[in-house]
């Protein structure tokens, strides 16, 4: 071999071949692990640990990330407070009229100060973040989890919204009972009703999954999302006691899931007439929860099936 | 007379230090700690007008820092930059109409517009003149062959049109510098290819200053006339790519295959990295061992069936620097096939 | 330069126009969404009276004025200062400050909304109803008056998002503000300001004046004037408007400038 022939083969180690075996590769392989290493920050500790303690610690993982924003916190409380304190003078303004018999003024307060409770435990952002994991083809990813995304956003979501009570919700109810003296059931009825408002946040939660993947066939999530909380709102009872309906909005009301989340819970804390019968309540709760569990996972079997076909 | 003078500059970043564990997390409702940090500290460094500069670092060195100050997006903490006499955050606007800014993780294309109707916008917005806008349309697209997406959707096109566009319009107005942060990031080799060609292509017509901020080596030794390397925000290495790329010529590696062996290779300088059966490779080094001397022992102990010689890249010697920062001790240079 | 922001505006408004099934869904939507509160408002209503002396149709004239100038707002503000946390994460602020325009402004143009458009309507039609019911007939004077209101009251609107969103560029998350601030705040003018207490209503009238997005124009229109100091009030509203949108403004340039020199 003569110097000529080295220089050749020197020059050559500078081929378009080395880009694409080399550096190409290695940097694909690369996105796709930082993508992945960012989904496992993302749910931290989970997969070290056993099944069941890995919910919990998901809550946990929730709960502390609130706690980093102290003056959300502060100005939610003050947020809080001005919504009851709305609501409290409304009534004020409507009972001073007189137009209202049979219901008092500690009446609408309790159901003013529950609902915001509830209300606090209800929220959810779980249609959206369904949808942006469609949109950014992270879902791929879900599919080959040993966990089940349903309930790592029910977990997740539970866990900040207990947050959110045990921080201001029960100060705020605390407060609220001692200023108004309003009267605490006995506990038979607070457990009663702890128990029908479990499964009203589950039926809750499923109807937004539910319309969460939903999204799959659809372009954007957040207006499917905004119909679900605009008919909560209406049929629920959240905002204003479904007695202040007309009779036939009211057993209209009786036939959607809304109401079992919202207004009927409240009901049998405040030992209302119709609260007495809690067994069929409970029981009513049960049928929604089965069904919308068949009904999501139909969704979810539709949606397997057609990521199948399409390969992804 | 230096086209862009950046003087002293420091810039510092105040973050909001995390605490860990549940207790700490609480005790940082009623009190937070900050820490100061400085992502560039005391840099200084020239550049003329017409100059392709490769600006490089590893993650977190200040690259994008700098490169906002340049634009006039953030201000410095101290210090001074003139870009073409302009003091680029003082004069933002004025300062906006001679560069040209892409950015290779952000797209700034309207998602729902076809690439024309952006282009005419963006002709208003720089009030380009006409015929200036209509030749550059015409060049740029031939250039970057757009031809044939210039009038779908954004959202519908793939990452190497997107960018390729993206570049086109950033420069319709005809800047004079041009600022690439990571133009390449996640694109396929021919489109890189098409993307570093143009860039060039651009410079020899239009003696546009480039500043490119890069982590793809092959984008620096291809654009580039002269590297700029920092870490942690000081100023490492300033000089040119061909001057950059001799400091790796000392050594070289050598892959010999062969039939038979008598024994391994042994001389100094020379080190064998890599042992696989009818396989061997030595690390050479160029001051010591003579390719004469090398090539003779080597006929003489084996029967060689292929020999390649490989110089090191500027990839790996950019990694050298890299990772020889904190203790001179993983300073050693890789071969990877 | 004004035809350059016009062309953006246009485009855009188009675009979104495109999407013809998700505009129709999303029309739904708003409907939906806005109407229940409305809907809300009429059943609470019809069943127990007016309350403190306020009827029904006055105080749908109320909450018209409330969703009519806060869609307005939405329109141009809604797109740019709703994600404002986002814009500056994602680095689309960065990209906006290498563009030789008004930041401000090419913000509102390229993120104008098309969504608002159903309550235009709606608000529209109700309150026509609401005046035609409390047998208002307007004059050619109090019709420009009324668009007058409804700009000066947008305004504040405006201003109400954008004082409240605009600390995201000293505070990384600052959702809670514009909660409080402006989401919480303006849940008050629902109704009339006279059931609340009075401190509400100095917070409300010379703190953070929301209530003359509703509460004092209103009552030019249907003979009242109630709980206010001087009857100049019923005529503020677009001096209001102006002035407090323009202290937005500043805030809004203090906060660049603070991006640009302290930064995150």
């Amino acid at each position: 071999m003569n110097k000529n022939r080295l220089k050749q083969i020197l020059q050559t180690g500078n081929t378009m071949l080395q880009y694409l075996f080399l550096s190409y590769r290695e940097k694909f392989v690369q996105n796709i692990k930082k993508a992945v290493t960012d989904y496992d920050k993302m749910v931290p500790d989970i997969l070290n640990k056993g099944r069941k303690e890995m919910y919990w610690v998901l809550m946990k993982c929730c709960f502390r990330q609130q706690i980093q924003y102290k003056w959300n916190l502060l100005f939610q409380m003050i947020g809080d407070w001005l919504g009851i304190y709305i609501k409290i003078c409304i009534w004020q303004a409507i009972l001073n009229a007189g137009g209202i018999k049979n219901i008092n003024f500690e009446m609408m307060v309790s159901y003013s100060v529950i609902a915001a409770m509830v209300n606090g435990l209800l929220y959810s952002r779980i249609a959206e973040e369904l949808a942006d994991r469609f949109r950014t083809g992270m879902i791929a990813i879900d599919f080959i989890r040993p966990i089940s995304l349903k309930w790592y956003y029910f977990f997740g979501q539970l866990g900040e919204n207990l947050y959110h009570v045990l921080f201001e919700g029960f100060f705020i109810a605390a407060v609220s009972f001692l200023l108004w003296k309003l009267s605490v059931p006995g506990p038979e009825t607070v457990l009663i009703f702890l128990i029908s408002l479990c499964f009203g946040i589950i039926i809750l939660f499923s109807i937004q999954y539910a319309i969460g993947l939903l999204v799959f066939w659809m372009k954007d999530g957040t207006y499917t999302r905004m119909i679900a909380d605009a008919l909560f709102l209406l049929f629920s009872g959240i905002d204003i006691p479904l007695w202040f309906y007309p009779d036939w909005l009211k057993s209209f009301c009786d036939f959607l899931p809304f109401s079992y989340v919202a207004y009927k819970p409240i009901a049998i804390w405040l030992g209302m007439m119709e609260a007495k019968q809690w067994q069929k309540i409970l029981l009513i709760q049960l049928f929604w929860v089965l069904v919308l569990f068949i009904v999501e996972r139909l969704i979810w079997k539709r949606i397997q099936s057609s990521i199948e076909i399409q390969g992804g | 007379m230096s086209y862009i003078t950046v003087d002293h500059v420091t810039r510092e970043f105040k973050s909001f230090k995390r605490p860990k564990g549940l207790k700490n997390a609480l005790t940082t409702l009623l009190k937070r700690n900050y820490e100061v940090k400085k992502a560039v500290d005391d840099l200084s460094f020239t550049v003329d007008k017409g100059e392709l500069v490769g600006y490089i670092g590893p993650n977190g060195a200040g690259k994008s820092t700098t490169i906002k100050m340049l634009t006039g997006i953030i201000t410095p903490t101290c210090g001074t930059i003139k870009t073409g006499g302009i003091i680029p955050w003082e004069n933002r606007k004025e300062n906006a109409r001679h560069i040209g800014v892409v950015f290779g993780q952000r797209s700034q294309l309207n998602w729902d517009l076809p690439m024309e109707d952006t282009f005419e916008l963006y002709r208003r917005m720089y009030r380009t003149e006409e015929i200036k806008f209509r030749k550059n349309t015409e060049m740029f697209t031939e250039l970057l062959e757009m031809q044939p997406f210039l009038n779908k959707p954004v959202r519908q096109l793939s990452l190497g049109q997107k960018m390729r566009a993206e570049l086109a319009i950033a420069l319709l107005h005809d800047p004079e510098i041009l600022y690439l942060d990571e133009p390449t990031i996640g694109l396929d080799v021919v489109v890189k290819d098409k993307i570093r060609k143009f860039v060039r292509e651009l410079n020899r017509e239009k003696k546009t200053t480039v500043i490119l901020t890069t982590h793809d080596m092959a984008d620096i030794e291809e654009i580039c006339d002269r590297i700029i390397m920092i870490d942690h925000g000081t100023l490492m290495l300033d000089q040119s790519v061909a001057l950059f790329k001799s400091q790796g010529a000392d050594q070289y590696y050598a892959e010999v295959s062969f039939r038979y062996c008598k024994e391994p290779l042994f001389l100094d300088g020379v080190e064998l990295i890599k042992e696989l059966p009818f396989c061997h490779t030595y690390r050479i080094n160029h001051r010591l061992v003579s390719v004469n001397v090398l090539l003779s022992r080597i006929s003489e102990l084996f029967e060689v069936t292929d020999i390649t010689i490989k110089k090191p890249e500027i990839d790996e010697i950019v990694r050298k620097i890299y990772t020889s920062q904190p203790g001179e001790t993983s300073g050693q240079l890789l071969y990877t096939k | 330069m004004f035809g350059l922001y016009g062309a953006f505006a246009k485009v855009v408004f188009l675009t979104q126009l495109e999407y013809r099934g998700q505009y129709i869904m999303r029309m739904i939507a708003k409907i939906l969404g806005w109407s229940s509160g409305f809907i809300l408002l009429v059943i609470l209503l019809k069943k127990v009276g007016p309350v403190a002396g306020w009827g029904l149709y006055e105080i749908l004239l109320l909450y018209t004025f409330d969703v009519l100038s806060y869609s307005i707002a939405g329109t141009f503000f809604m797109g740019g200062f709703g994600k404002l946390p986002r814009l500056i994460r994602s680095g689309e602020l960065d990209g906006i400050l290498t563009k030789p325009v008004n930041p401000l402004i090419y913000l509102i143009c390229t993120k104008v909304s098309a969504g608002y458009t159903s309550n235009y309507v709606m608000a529209g039609v109700i309150m026509g109803i609401s005046l035609h019911k409390l047998g208002v007939s307007l004059s050619f004077y109090q019709v420009i008056w009324l668009i007058l209101d409804i700009a000066g009251a947008s305004l504040i609107q405006a201003a109400g998002f954008m004082v409240t969103t605009v600390p995201a560029f000293w505070f990384m998350k600052s959702d809670g503000l514009y909660r409080l601030f402006y989401k919480n705040l303006t849940c008050f003018l629902q109704y009339p300001l006279t059931i609340y207490h009075g401190g509400i209503r100095f917070l409300l009238t010379f703190i953070l004046p929301y209530a003359f997005i509703n509460f004092y124009p209103v009552q030019l229109f249907i003979n009242k004037q109630e709980v206010m100091l001087s009857p100049l009030f019923l005529f503020l509203t677009p001096f209001v408007g102006a002035f407090v949108f323009f202290i937005a403004y500043r805030f809004w340039q203090k906060g660049l400038d603070a991006y640009q020199s302290t930064g995150s």
